[in-house]
Formats: C-alpha cells, sequence, structure tokens
C-alpha cells in the first residue's frame, strides 16, 4: 500500500515558502509550489491553490515583497523574493523547528523503547 | 508588537482594497495555470488531459480566493458588514416598521442627549481653575441659630490663616457694588473688594498688565482689575487704561491689569461672572469679630482632603469659640467650589436626566414590541436559514445588528433633535448656571449619544432576537403552521412591555403632576404684600461727597421721592434698603425688657431701612399704631415699627407699641440708639415664598444712625413702566448728574424670579410626561391592533354566532384596559419613588423643586391616572371599532 500524502501542519507551509524563497531568490507562485513539492519528493499533500493565502499572509507580515515582472518563457507573472526581515524570521523559525523535530525524534525513540521492554 | 500592529494595518488596506486585489489574485492565478499548462504539454500530455491536469493539481480557484480572503483580511468582519447591508436591505423594504422605530428611538434618544449636553457641561466639566478640585470655599455656620453657608467674619478669618496647616492660601472677598463716575455716563456695576492672594490662588494669567501686589492690601494704595468686558464696553478696550486711575465712588484708583474674558464666562462663584471689577484694600483688621460680612475661598494643599481639612478647621473653630464670646456657636464649614457652583442646578438635572430615561426606556419598550410583530412575520424566512445551517447565534447576531442599525439611524435623527433642543434648554437655565454658555453637541455629547444608541440596540433587541432565533423547524416550514405555543408566549411578553410602559408614564406624569402642583401652592403663597404695578430700582449715593454724611443723603431721597410722587401715574413712593425677596439683612437686636439674653440666644431680624410710604407702596398693612411720618426725623425720639411676627415671638400677650429695642447685641453700645416701637405691620415673605415669615425692624430713614444705607426706590404706578423709568431717571440726573440709576425691576418680577426654576423643571418634566403619554398610547394601540389581527378569524366565528359589535369592542377594550390597570398599579412604585427623588435631594432649602405637596399626593394620583386611562381607552377603541368592522365572510377567511 503506497503511504499517503502529508497533510500539513499550521505554519509549516509558511516556513517552506520562506526557506524555497532564500535557497532560490525570486520566483513566482507556481514556481514556489513545484519547488516544494520537488523538494518533498511529492510527499506533501498541496492544493497548490492554498499557496496563495500563505504568499499573502508573509507578504502582510513584511517578510516577503512581491512584483510583477516576465518569466524566461515571455510570461506575465508576480515575482516573490524574500525580504531583510524574512530571513531574520526563517533563521528563528528554523531554528525552532529542529529544535522541535529533534525533541519529538527523542520522545518517540523513548515511547518505542520502553514497548520493547 | 511591531510585526502585529504592521499586519493589522495589512489587513485593513486589504479590506478596503477587495476588488483590487481579487483581480489581482485571478490574473497570478490565470499565470499560475497557464505555467502549470506548459510544463504539462512539456512532458507530452494532450491539451485537454495537460489543463485537467493542471486544474486538478491546484485544487480549485473558488478555494483559493476564498482562503486567500480569509488570511488577508478580518473574515468575522466582513460577514458582519453582509449581515448589515442584508439589514439596511429589510429595512427599506420594511419602511413603515422602520420609520415608526426610527422616529420613537429619535425622540428618546434626543431626549437624553439634549439633557446630557447641558448635564456634561454643567456637572462634569471641571472649573476652569489651575487645581480647581482643591479649592474650597470656606463657610461660618452657626447650626444653633439654623444659618448655614454663612458669611465669615474678618477677624475669624485672620485666625485661620494664621492657625490652619491645611490650606496653601486663603484668600477673602465681598460682594459689593461700584459707582464709576469721572465722565458722562455715572454707572453702578457690580463687583467684588478682595484680598490681594485671589487671582494667584486661582491661577488666573491676566489678559492685559498685571496682577495685584501684596502692598495694594492697604486700602490707600488699592488698585483695580476689570473684566474684559467692562473694559471693552466702558473704556473701549484701550490698552493704555493700564496703569492710569479710574475714578471708583468717587476716588481715583489705579489700574492693576484686564482679566481675560473666559474668567468672566465661567460663573463659577460671586467672584467671576457676575463681577465686572475686582477693588483691592479689603481691610480685615480692626472689625468686630461679630460682623460676617466676607465670603472666603481656600486652595487646599496638595494631597489634603476635603474631610482632613474640615476637620481642623473644626479644632480652630472651636479654639476661637472659646476664646472670644461674640463667636459662641459659630462653626466652619468647607464645600468644593465645584459643588458650590453645581448645587442649584444639581437636583433639577438629575431629576431630568431620570426622566429622559424613563422616556427611552418606553421608546426601547415600543420599539421591541414592533420587533416581536416583526419576528412572528419573519418566522419563515429564519426557518430557512437555521435549515441552511446557520446556527442560532449567527441569527441572533444578524437580529441584533438590525436593531442596532435602527436605533443608530435613531441616533443620528435623535441628535439632530438635540442640537435643536439643546439651545432651547441653554435658554432655559438661569444664565449664571456654570458654563450653561457652551452648552451643546461637542464630542463628548456625540460619544454619549452613540453609546446610548448601542446599547438601547442592543437592549430592545436582544430578547426579540433570543425569541426569534428559537425556530421550530418541523413546525414553521410546515404549510400554515402557527407555533401556537410560542404565539402565547410572545403574547406575554407583549402584554408586559405595555403594563411597563404605563407604570413609566404614570411616574413620569405624576412627577411632572407634583411640579404642577408646587407651582400653584407657590403662587398661592401669602407673600404680606402686593407686588402688582410696583417698581423697584437702586438709585445708591456713593462717593465723598456723600459717604459719611447720612444726613446729606437723606435730603437727596427726600427731594428726589418728592418729585417722583409728583410724576403722573404714581400712587405712592418711597425710599428703602431691601427689597422684599430681593435683598436680605439679619441683624441681632436686643430688647429692653430682655437686654442681657444668653449668648447664643440673641434675637435676630430683617433690619429694613424705609420711608413713610413704604408700607403704602408695597401694599403692606398695619396691625396696630401708626404708620412713619415726615415728623419721624433727625431731631424727633429714634423710632421703629416690626413685624407682627417678631412682636408675637418676643412680646406674646402684650402691646408691642411703646417697647423699646436697640439694633446689635449689645444694650450698652452708645453709638447705637434705643428705638421706641410706634407700629406693627404684617408679616412678609422677605425670603422667598418657601422660607417661614422672619422678624423685621423697620426703621425711618430720616432718623440716624442707619447700620445700612437706604438705596432703592420703590413706587405703585399705573403708568407705563419704561416712560416711569425715563422720567425717574431723569430726575435723578436733575438732583446729582454722578448718581446712577441700576437694576429696575417690577417686584412681580421679583417675586416670578424666585419660582422659575420651579417652573423651568415643570415644563420640562411636562413635555416628557407628554412624551411618555404619546409613547405609551402608540405602544397599548400597537399591541391592541396586532392583538386584534390576530383574533380576526375568532371575531369573524363570534360573529356569525350572533355576538354584537358592542360585546366584542368590549372584549378588546377589556383586554387593553387590564393592562393599563396591572400598569397604573405598578406605576405606584415609580410614583413614590419620584416623589422620594424630587423631595429627598439634597436641594438648596431657599429653592427647594416640590413645595406643600404629600408624597403620594392622591389627588395628583387621581388625576394621572384617570388621564392615563382615558387615552388607554382611545387607544383601544379603535382597533377594536375595526375589528367589529371586518365583514364576516372577510374574517372567517381569513388565515
Amino acid at each position: 500500500m503506497p503511504e499517503s500524502k502529508l497533510d500539513l501542519l499550521q505554519g509549516t507551509l509558511d516556513l517552506m515558502v520562506l526557506q524555497t524563497l532564500a535557497a532560490m531568490g525570486s520566483l513566482h507562485g507556481y514556481g514556489i509550489a513545484r519547488r516544494i513539492e520537488q523538494v518533498s519528493g511529492d510527499a506533501v499533500l498541496l492544493n497548490q491553490g492554498t499557496i496563495y493565502a500563505s504568499l499573502v499572509r508573509l507578504q502582510q507580515q513584511g517578510w516577503i515583497s512581491a512584483a510583477w515582472g516576465t518569466s524566461d518563457n515571455n510570461r506575465k507573472a508576480k515575482f516573490y523574493s524574500i525580504t531583510k526581515r524574512g530571513r531574520k524570521q526563517l533563521s528563528q523559525d528554523a531554528a525552532y523547528w529542529q529544535r522541535l523535530a529533534g525533541v519529538m525524534g527523542r520522545v518517540l525513540a523513548l515511547g518505542s523503547e520502553s514497548t520493547d521492554e | 508588537m511591531m510585526a502585529w500592529l504592521r499586519q493589522t494595518a495589512a489587513r485593513f488596506r486589504a479590506l478596503f482594497r477587495a476588488p483590487a486585489l481579487d483581480r489581482e489574485l485571478d490574473a497570478e492565478m490565470t499565470s499560475h495555470l497557464e505555467f502549470a499548462v506548459a510544463e504539462n504539454l512539456e512532458r507530452g500530455l494532450s491539451p485537454d488531459e495537460a489543463r485537467r491536469q493542471a486544474l486538478l493539481h491546484f485544487g480549485g480557484t473558488q478555494q483559493a480566493r476564498e482562503s486567500q480572503r480569509e488570511a488577508r483580511a478580518f473574515p468575522r468582519l466582513e460577514s458582519a458588514l453582509r449581515d448589515l447591508r442584508f439589514g439596511a436591505r429589510l429595512l427599506l423594504r420594511d419602511r413603515a416598521f422602520t420609520v415608526m422605530a426610527v422616529l420613537m428611538l429619535a425622540l428618546g434618544i434626543g431626549a437624553n442627549t439634549a439633557i446630557f449636553s447641558v448635564v456634561s457641561v454643567v456637572l462634569l466639566q471641571p472649573l476652569p481653575y489651575r487645581d480647581a478640585g482643591r479649592l474650597v470655599i470656606v463657610w461660618e455656620q452657626n447650626p444653633h441659630r439654623g444659618w448655614y453657608e454663612n458669611n465669615v467674619s474678618a477677624a475669624n478669618f485672620l485666625d485661620w490663616q494664621k492657625q490652619n496647616h491645611v490650606f496653601s492660601d486663603l484668600a477673602a472677598f465681598e460682594s459689593d457694588s461700584f459707582d464709576l463716575t469721572g465722565d458722562s455716563h455715572p454707572e453702578e456695576v457690580s463687583g467684588e473688594r478682595v484680598t490681594t492672594n485671589l487671582f494667584s490662588l486661582l491661577g488666573v494669567q491676566p489678559f492685559r498688565g498685571g496682577l495685584f501686589l501684596p502692598e495694594m492690601e492697604k486700602k490707600g494704595n488699592a488698585g483695580v482689575i476689570l473684566s474684559y468686558g467692562l473694559w471693552q464696553e466702558r473704556y473701549g478696550a484701550d490698552p493704555g487704561i493700564v496703569g492710569k486711575p479710574i475714578t471708583i465712588d468717587g476716588q481715583p484708583v489705579n489700574v492693576v491689569g484686564i482679566l481675560p474674558a473666559s474668567f468672566s464666562n465661567d460663573y463659577s462663584a460671586s467672584f467671576a461672572g457676575r463681577s465686572r471689577l475686582w477693588v483691592s484694600g479689603l481691610d480685615l483688621h480692626d472689625e468686630g469679630r461679630e460682623f460676617h460680612n466676607y465670603s472666603a475661598i481656600g486652595k487646599l494643599k496638595p494631597r489634603v482632603t476635603v474631610a482632613e481639612a474640615q476637620a481642623e478647621m473644626d479644632v480652630i473653630a472651636r479654639g476661637i469659640e472659646e476664646q472670644y464670646p461674640d463667636s459662641r456657636g459659630w462653626q466652619v464649614a468647607l464645600v468644593q467650589l465645584h459643588d458650590q457652583v453645581v448645587e442649584q442646578a444639581r437636583p433639577a438635572l438629575l431629576v431630568l436626566l431620570c426622566a429622559v430615561g424613563l422616556v427611552l426606556l418606553i421608546a426601547c419598550a415600543n420599539v421591541a414590541n414592533l420587533l416581536l410583530v416583526r419576528a412572528t412575520k419573519r418566522e419563515r424566512e429564519i426557518a430557512v436559514r437555521a435549515a441552511l445551517g446557520a446556527g442560532r447565534g449567527r441569527i441572533v447576531r444578524q437580529l441584533l445588528i438590525e436593531s442596532t442599525l435602527v436605533s443608530f439611524l435613531g441616533g443620528a435623527l435623535g441628535l439632530l433633535l438635540a442640537a435643536w433642543a439643546s439651545g432651547i434648554l441653554t435658554r432655559m437655565f438661569p444664565p449664571e448656571t456654570l458654563g450653561i454658555s457652551r452648552a451643546g453637541i461637542n464630542v463628548v455629547v456625540l460619544l454619549f449619544a452613540a453609546a446610548v444608541a448601542l446599547a438601547t440596540g442592543i437592549s430592545f433587541g436582544m430578547v426579540p432576537a433570543l425569541e426569534a432565533s428559537k425556530t421550530n423547524l418541523n413546525e414553521t416550514l410546515k404549510e400554515g403552521g402557527r407555533g401556537s405555543d410560542k404565539g402565547a408566549k410572545r403574547k406575554v411578553l407583549r402584554d408586559l412591555l405595555v403594563v411597563s410602559e404605563f407604570a413609566l408614564a404614570l411616574t413620569l406624569l405624576f412627577g411632572a403632576g407634583l411640579m404642577i402642583h408646587t407651582l400653584v401652592h407657590l403662587a398661592r403663597v401669602e407673600l404680606g404684600f402686593n407686588p402688582a404695578g410696583v417698581l423697584a430700582m437702586k438709585v445708591p449715593l456713593q462717593g465723598p461727597q456723600y459717604d459719611r454724611d447720612q444726613q446729606k443723603q437723606a435730603r437727596f431721597y427726600q427731594q428726589l421721592i418728592a418729585r417722583v410722587q409728583a410724576l403722573p401715574g404714581v400712587e405712592a413712593a418711597s425710599v428703602a434698603r431691601g427689597v422684599p425677596m430681593d435683598d436680605w439683612a439679619g441683624w441681632d437686636f436686643v430688647s429692653a425688657d430682655n437686654p442681657r439674653p444668653p449668648a447664643g440666644e440673641v434675637p435676630d431680624a430683617n433690619y429694613v431701612v424705609v420711608g413713610p410710604d413704604y408700607f403704602r407702596t408695597l401694599g403692606i398693612p398695619l396691625r396696630a399704631g401708626r404708620p412713619f411720618s415726615e415728623n419721624d426725623n433727625a431731631t424727633a425720639e429714634p423710632r421703629a415699627i416690626v413685624s407682627q411676627s417678631l412682636a408675637d415671638k418676643y412680646w406674646p400677650g402684650q402691646n408691642p407699641i411703646g417697647k423699646r429695642l436697640k439694633i446689635g447685641s449689645d444694650p450698652d453700645d452708645k453709638n447705637l440708639p434705643w428705638l421706641s416701637v410706634v407700629g406693627v405691620v404684617g408679616n412678609v415673605k422677605s425670603q422667598g415664598q418657601v422660607a417661614p415669615f422672619v422678624p423685621e425692624i423697620y426703621v425711618p430713614y430720616t432718623q440716624f444712625p442707619w447700620i445700612l444705607h437706604p438705596r432703592h426706590i420703590v413706587l405703585r404706578t399705573t403708568a407705563n413702566p419704561s416712560a416711569i423709568v425715563r422720567a425717574i431717571r431723569e430726575e435723578v440726573a436733575n438732583l446729582d448728574k454722578e448718581v446712577p440709576v441700576a437694576d429696575v425691576a417690577s417686584l412681580s418680577e421679583i417675586v416670578a424670579r424666585r419660582v422659575r426654576p420651579n417652573q423651568t423643571v415643570m415644563f420640562l418634566l411636562g413635555s416628557f410626561a407628554a412624551l411618555a403619554l404619546l409613547l405609551a398610547a402608540v405602544g397599548i394601540y400597537s399591541v391592541i391592533s396586532y392583538a386584534v389581527t390576530e383574533r380576526t378569524h375568532e371575531i369573524g366565528i363570534r360573529m356569525a354566532l350572533g355576538a354584537d359589535r358592542q360585546s366584542v369592542t368590549r372584549m378588546v377594550v377589556k383586554h387593553g384596559l387590564r393592562l393599563t390597570a396591572i400598569g397604573v398599579a405598578v406605576g405606584l412604585v415609580g410614583a413614590f419613588l419620584i416623589t422620594r427623588l424630587l423631595s429627598g435631594l439634597p436641594v438648596d432649602a431657599r429653592a427647594p423643586l416640590l413645595f406643600d405637596v404629600r408624597p403620594l399626593d392622591p389627588l395628583t394620583l387621581l388625576g394621572v391616572s384617570t388621564l392615563l386611562v382615558v387615552v388607554a381607552l382611545i387607544a383601544c377603541y379603535i382597533p377594536a371599532r375595526r375589528a367589529t368592522r371586518v365583514p364576516p365572510t372577510v374574517a372567517l377567511r381569513y388565515e
């Protein structure tokens, strides 16, 4: 049975978008969505449309900026890029997630050890 | 915090740019899909499949739109705005309801806002002085003799200044009138003699020049400060006047400065609004301790409370009392300046505020009633919404938004009403009421109106909304379903509302009835004199040529009265010191029968200096002996006439003629002669209609010495008052063109002035009661008409079965009358409470709101109850009659 796709926890999508923009520079909405899907190895369940709620949220917080431009293949698109404030936020959030992931890993490992005994 | 602010601001921007943002998102999604389709085509999919896959992956454009809208703005607010638009559409459709509800609320909110516009400036605004909260008026009082808020003795004041630790400063002042002469038009103006520290104590800055300097405390070195108004009117706003002398009471006095206009706008105490000038050189030394002539104001040290200051002043007063027999019985009473100033207006305003509150409650009850009826009509709509998934909270919210919309419309209209009414109101209060000139619609009043509108919208909307949202889907959605149990419950609610309206209306009507009663009683008070046709005016003689020369003053008045009496239309004329109800001067006296009463029991009387024709002019009857004559002059034995009440009190059962008395408390005082009583006259209400008769001592102005100088002319005339006054002014000018004529008034006017506050309250309370009655009538009318409409079917059956019109009418009217009766019964409690409020408020004893009425006065109660029942009868009869006119065939088919 194939593994079902992961539902995104609240707030994780915002972090992924920030990280993507930090790594890739300026990108349009479709580009960001595709990039996240690729990086996650298509493991994330992403309705691409929901990315636009995340983008407007990040924009209102001043973490990303946006401008209309033209893509390589000459299509008009809105390009997003991360701001200085956004990078600061990203480093904070990333550190938080890593700590949480570490703690979660240890706690879960503890659980499986005790059931083994 | 910053991030949150930034985000909120961005959300607000998003709220107002919604269409532009939606367009932008659509453009973005279009480009997104183009990218996806292009990539799919590259992967070798057919164009149709490429598009299908792209859309599938995107997951629905509508959802994307919704989720972005939610993320970028305030979803709850937006749905509230939708509710508002929906509510507005419904209100537009149901115009009859909207117009009725808005009108009723506009009346209620308008009345409240108008009264509040006055209350907010009079009661709530601080006085315009530095640290105004620390200013207190320092009175003396002698409770033993019933004297409260009495003036202060100079010697006591000086002792307070030395001994107290609670005031950072203490100033004294004395109201006086001043003759301004030295140019072609002599004028008498009122002003104050003040200690030099008064203005620095108040923290007042001069508009021009400076304030008094300490060395101006000496009489010979006095200065004068002018009010802005006097400076403008008399001195043509000449800035050069500062530093120059002007002639006051015949003496040159240097002008020290001009006060700003704002100082005179505030009728805070006698030292401000009524005064045109202030003169220093108030010589407080070497004055007898028994003369209480001054007012005093103190500024509390920071963090000293009034109670603490009072406690210390009590101790000081007790010390003075022990040390000096002349101060026996005298205590000190502190009153905060603000309390002092609003004392007169406060009870009336509080009563009116309560009254308009009741009117608003009635209006709310009416609108709630309309809403209940409306809820019944909208049952199906609400059931459909519930069926489509709206929770009860959501439906209540929708209904509350509607009712608040109505109340805000009412509030807006009410604000217009208030702006108009507040102009009328301010003219009804005496102009010296604090801050009344500034009353009007301002930000505070606006906020008040908005708060009232919001509160009413929620309060009258809540019960109907909760009621309406309790839907039984099955029942309501069934064809023709009626929900009969709910109908019964709503009927009880509606009846309850009508009952409370009548109870409130009765309360207000009863209050107004008591005020009318009071005015009738006040008008019937036996004054002891006949004010009709009597004119009074001040013709004061001051300045060096008259000062200390009582003979010269007497000669002037003798000549003047002779000339006035010769004028056509003058029946009688006389000189006087004091006119009843306008001027009162209490003095100690001793009787030769009991020359040394124990301290604290020295009798006192109103001291009046009069001419021979005074009693004839005022219509005061002679009870015994004789009136004064021209022969009671300087060479004759000193004489007095006393009032009946004085004779009865001090010489009961004896013949007062020939008794001897002396003014002052010292029988050995060589400066004051013994006066022998030659006549007794009727009692006079010299202190107002409400006060009891006080003993009066009259002395002839042609005998000396006077303690107080005569300064009034009174005359009884049938001629045109203004022509007479013009003639008198000419005669005065002929005698001495430096002598002013001031304060011309008819005695009837002076008497009427006393009851003006009662009239104002009566008029306003009466208007509000009438409004309440109208609203209650509308309320019972709408409830009965609705009940009749609901019962059309039943009435049809009754009539088809042979009931005649009369019995049907009786049945309907009976329902209304039952509600009225219960309302009136409950209203009795309200009537009791409003009597307590009207009579129990801490009012000025000289001008109580109620006079000579019993609590729960049966006559008034009967009157207003009858009025209510008659109005209810008419309001019920109209729909009852209509019900019986419906043809049975129509009624039977009515659903």
